[in-house]
């Protein structure tokens, strides 16, 4: 058991039962994931293969460069040795690579489970246009789907919705996600956070997320909902020890409004993390907000770059994939080192969606796209399947055809951006209507 | 012998896998989270002013957005039209019937 670093007084969270550590080969070599806080590793081939030997044959390294390896995953992964953790091992043969950028792994390490399409929230901006009288997955049809994500090797549950607080039956759905070993995360309004749930997200969940796209009067206008129903949902949390994470979507309409929203995730000293998020013109939010390709970037980089900086010593700080070409003109000032790189849209490369109507979409903004129906196929097939690869392609060409990109030295890490929508540029490119030709960085690869 | 990839930190969100910025696990809070060993980096605190808040291109306002502004002023209008409309009416009215209380 490691120990426990809490900064306040308050008491420790409920244990979450101990879950496997889950180890996959791969064609680049193989992942290791500690579902206890979520550490995902990325190894090469010979390294695995030393982990492999010492978590799956007990056989301890033997050279002196595979025990300084098998050192620095130890303090990557604390407590990891022969024997030491249980292991929900994945080493059959993995994909082969397909395309040229965008890395492809056997199954994704992150589920987008749209649990349900209810919610009576009635946001103005809600991305999944979700009604109240929304369809939920039934819960055979859960626990035969979770089934499957565990014995594929996936690592965790984004559970969304709809408000997935109002299936009836979450608390078997984040029990049974746990067992099987995928660690469920939710993100919930904050409704329906009764003392049966509150105590399954303490037992079950890594993190808890409640969206927080402005504070006070910005907020009511929002989410048909005061400010004070948002705070409240926060105190449940942190009164039950859950690990809660403000979910912050940036448009142009709200990026004025970061600063208070800096200052109120600063004034919460027990937030496990902040995660900005880029606004996707989808559902109601289509018509609601602009994305924030519509400011210019260079007014857009100090802003950004400010926030983050103003939260890193605070509290975790991270963004979603979609807003990585925002984040890649400060790479060097966060200091990324080796293998803590940018990573651009992961729909269908390291993450996949799954509907109410359990259609496979690359992520679940782009409901547009299904690439399989889990009524008919199995998740792997439709993972594997010509849909699926179709997407990860038209990723792999995106950022071909413009200067900016192709001579980026980011470029196979950020991959251009969205390949549906102009949610972000980065001040290599410059604003829509301004594609740049700045110095190449690196030679572009031939097509 | 290498670590490709390092990534720490639950993901919650609908919109794939987030990175964590490298030093971003040094406060516990309700987490129980071990910081990560890997961020030997210094925090920077290099807090600048906001400066001027960044301003949306004028013609990038979202289709419907703008024809919720268009909406809103064609609205506007017939509210205002209303009571001037009822303010006309009424004087003439009032005139027609040459009393106060005519309504
Ligand atoms: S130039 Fe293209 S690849 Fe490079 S950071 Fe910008 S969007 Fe990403
Ligand atoms: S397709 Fe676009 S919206 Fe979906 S995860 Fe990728 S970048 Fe984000």
């Amino acid at each position: 058991m490691r120990a426990e670093t809490g900064v306040s007084a308050r008491p420790a969270p409920p244990a979450r039962a101990a879950q496997p550590l889950v180890l996959r080969r791969e064609a680049f070599g193989g992942i290791l994931f500690d579902p206890f806080d979520a550490t995902h590793l990325e190894l090469d081939a010979e390294g695995f293969e030393v982990v492999r030997a010492a978590l799956i044959d007990g056989r301890a390294p033997e050279t002196d460069e595979a025990r300084a390896f098998f050192e620095s995953v130890r303090l990557e992964i604390p407590g990891l040795g022969a024997g030491a953790r249980l292991v929900r091992a994945r080493l059959g043969t993995p994909l082969p690579v397909v395309t040229r950028h965008a890395q492809v792994i056997s199954a994704p390490t992150l589920v987008d489970l749209q649990l349900t399409q209810r919610c009576t929230m009635g946001c103005p901006q809600c991305y999944a246009s979700s009604l109240p009288d929304g369809r939920d997955i039934p819960f055979e049809d859960v626990a035969r789907l979770l089934r499957e994500l565990a014995d594929a090797g996936v690592c965790q549950l984004a559970i969304g919705g709809g408000e997935p607080l109002l299936h009836p039956d979450i608390v078997r759905v984040l029990e049974l996600a746990h067992e099987l070993g995928i660690v469920p995360n939710v993100t919930t309004t904050g409704i329906a956070l009764n003392e049966a749930v509150l105590d399954a997200m303490a037992r079950c969940c890594g993190a808890v997320a409640l969206s927080l796209e402005d504070v006070g009067e910005g907020f009511a206008l929002r989410r048909k909902a005061g400010f004070g129903f948002f705070e409240n949902a926060r105190r449940k949390l942190r009164e039950h020890g859950i690990r809660t994470v403000f979910q912050v979507t940036l448009s142009g309409e709200n990026l004025p409004r970061l600063p208070a929203i800096v200052d109120y995730c600063l004034a919460d000293d027990d937030l496990y993390g902040v995660i900005f998020l880029a606004h996707k013109p989808s559902g109601r939010g289509e018509g609601y907000d602009t994305p924030l390709s519509s400011v210019h970037p260079d007014q857009l980089y100090p802003w950004l770059r400010e926030a983050f900086m103003r939260l890193r010593g605070h509290t975790r700080v991270g963004y979603d994939c979609c807003l990585t070409p925002g984040i890649a003109g400060i790479d060097r000032e966060l200091q990324f080192g080796d293998g803590d790189r940018l990573e651009g849209c992961s729909a269908a490369r390291s993450s996949i969606g799954i509907d109410a109507d359990l259609r496979v979409v690359p992520c679940t903004f782009l409901g547009h796209r299904p690439l399989g129906d889990l009524h008919t196929s199995s998740f792997l097939e439709v993972w594997r399947g010509g849909e699926a690869d179709a997407q990860r392609r038209r990723l792999d060409v995106l950022a071909d055809d413009r200067p900016a990109c192709s001579s980026c030295r980011l470029r196979d890490d950020c991959l251009g951006g969205c390949p549906e929508w102009d949610l972000i540029r980065c001040t290599r490119r410059g604003p829509p209507g301004e594609e740049r030709t700045p110095e190449p960085e690196r030679t572009p690869d031939a097509t | 012998m290498r670590i490709l990839r390092r990534r720490r930190g639950f993901t919650t969100n609908s919109s794939g896998a987030n990175e964590f910025l490298p030093d971003g696990g040094r406060v516990g809070g309700a987490s129980s989270t071990p910081a990560p060993s890997s961020s030997a980096q210094p925090v920077i605190t290099q807090v600048q002013s906001w400066g001027q808040p960044p301003e949306m291109a004028p013609s990038a306002r979202s289709g419907n957005a703008k024809a919720v502004g268009v909406v809103s002023v064609v609205v506007a209008g017939a509210l205002l039209a209303v009571p001037v409309i009822r303010f006309l009416t009424r004087k003439k009215k009032k005139n027609d019937d040459e009393g106060p209380d005519a309504r």
